[in-house]
């Protein structure tokens, strides 16, 4: 068996800032994953879509717009729907203390802030699959 | 996993299961060959087209443009987008998908990205195995399109029933190096960007090359040696010239079938298949046995031990009883099909 991570990068709605999804693509990609890039202005049943055909291990998505808790929610229940319950769902943005508790309670993994060092986010990934 | 169960659910199209499948075929799971065993029965009826050409010319655009076009003419659509790994930390960016997405979420489509994993010849190892996984759940097209060529990435000539080699009218020069190459295993070329400057003399030129390069022993095993090969133009990202790529791919492929020669390139590319399955476990075979690789060491600078003697010397030790039953694994009960 030669089992690679697969980790889903995607940028729901309208928000058009992808550089910072880009950065982390490609730092998932020198640590060793493989990262299907899906691009701008995604529909959450459409990066719910990419997951399953993708069979991937992570899905992550990058939130700037401050959408975040009507788009992580409605990801995570068509998951759930389509029976990715046991993918990791992770992400950053520009996304307030409070609601990072909130999102966590509805089964949303880690989420990085501005400043979070690529490290951090590799090594999350890593250890939240072992 | 039963794997019994798993084929029903793929032929009954069910994503997660042929996504699992295909994991479990890209993986090298111990399961893989039954998998493939049990949908075999359910392979063969659809149409594969390979994309490929060399980084940027509009492979993915093209491919979307096609699927959108397929589903129009009601038909179900496999892709597999081939993207390059890293060589030196094994990662990949699969980027294809981002141009796929005219036909949004769609059950009569089914878009896999895979990445080469080590593989040279312009798709991955996995990739004709997935391409069996996703017909069996009912498509009836496979596009494979390849990771950006060079000049000697030919693998998909041996995985599809026709080629579609996608230029544009940039490439230049780049026609010149590729002539004996890639050029030769194109069944259908397709010259896209046709709004930048210089198409009409880029493909004179090509049509010429064409006509001059293409060697007569070329073993192609579709159209005659007399026949030349369809050079259409596209506008790609507007939807320009995909129709008539369809209906030139569509008579071209019903030709091969009338003829008898699609069977004969399909069992041209099942030999190759079975050729790289039997190379494949014996190289896994191979670098896993360390009584082989001591050996190896223990000869190299022996006085009178040349290469081939030493080669010949491993064989022996390789070709016994006992490897034959690590290459050929005995069904376990209740599974297969």
């Amino acid at each position: 068996m030669d089992k690679k991570i697969r980790v889903l990068v995607a940028k729901p709605g309208l928000d058009g800032h992808d550089r910072g999804a880009k950065v982390v693509a490609c730092a998932l990609r020198d640590a060793g994953m493989e990262v299907i890039y899906t691009g701008l202005h995604q529909t959450p049943e459409m990066i719910v879509q990419a997951a399953v055909e993708e069979d991937v291990d992570v899905v992550a998505l990058s939130v700037l717009s401050g959408a975040h808790m009507t788009i992580f929610p409605k990801v995570r229940k068509l998951m759930k729907a389509q029976g990715l319950k046991d993918v990791l769902m992770t992400g950053g943005g520009i996304i307030p203390e409070e609601d990072i508790k909130k999102l966590s309670k509805l089964g949303v993994g880690r989420l990085f802030t501005p400043g979070a060092p690529l490290k951090d986010i590799v090594e999350y990934i890593r250890a939240a699959l072992s | 996993m039963d794997i019994n169960n798993l084929v029903k659910r793929i032929v009954a199209a069910d994503k997660l299961s042929i996504s699992r499948a295909i994991s479990m075929i890209e993986n090298n799971s111990p399961d893989s060959d039954n998998l493939l065993d049990g949908i075999h029965k359910y392979v063969g009826r659809a149409l594969r087209i390979g994309v490929t050409g060399p980084p940027g010319v509009g492979k993915s655009t093209i491919v979307n443009e096609l699927i959108a076009a397929l589903r129009k003419r009601d038909k179900r659509v496999g892709v597999i987008a081939v993207d390059p790994s890293s060589i030196f930390c094994g990662g990949a960016i699969l980027g294809d998908r981002i141009r796929m997405q005219k036909i949004g979420v769609d059950n009569g489509v089914f878009i896999r990205s895979m990445a080469t994993r080590g593989c040279s010849g312009g798709l991955s190892r996995a990739t004709v195995e997935t391409a069996d996984i996703i017909e069996a759940s009912g498509k009836d097209y496979i596009i494979i399109e390849t990771v950006g060529v060079g000049q000697s990435e030919v693998e998909i000539f041996r995985s599809v029933d026709a080629v579609v080699l996608v230029l544009s009218p940039e490439s230049g020069d780049a026609i010149q190096a590729m002539k004996a190459g890639i050029m030769e295993i194109a069944d259908v070329i397709v010259v896209n960007k046709a709004d930048r400057p210089g198409l009409d003399a880029f493909v004179t030129n090509l049509k010429n090359t064409l006509e001059l390069a293409r060697p007569q022993s070329v073993p192609h095993l579709c159209g005659s040696s007399k026949a030349k090969i369809p050079v259409l133009t596209a506008q790609a990202n507007a939807g320009i010239g995909i129709a008539e790529l369809l209906d030139t791919l569509e008579k071209y492929l019903s030709g091969l079938k009338e003829s008898g020669k699609l069977a004969q390139r399909r069992r041209d590319v099942l030999r190759e298949r079975i050729k790289t399955h039997i190379l494949t476990r014996l190289e896994e075979h191979l670098l896993s046995d360390k009584k082989i690789t001591k050996l190896v060491d223990n000869e190299i600078g022996k006085a009178g031990a040349t290469p081939g003697k030493i080669a010949q010397k491993a064989l022996r030790v390789l070709i016994n009883r006992k490897t034959r039953k690590v290459l050929i694994p005995s069904k376990k009960r209740g599974r297969g099909v």
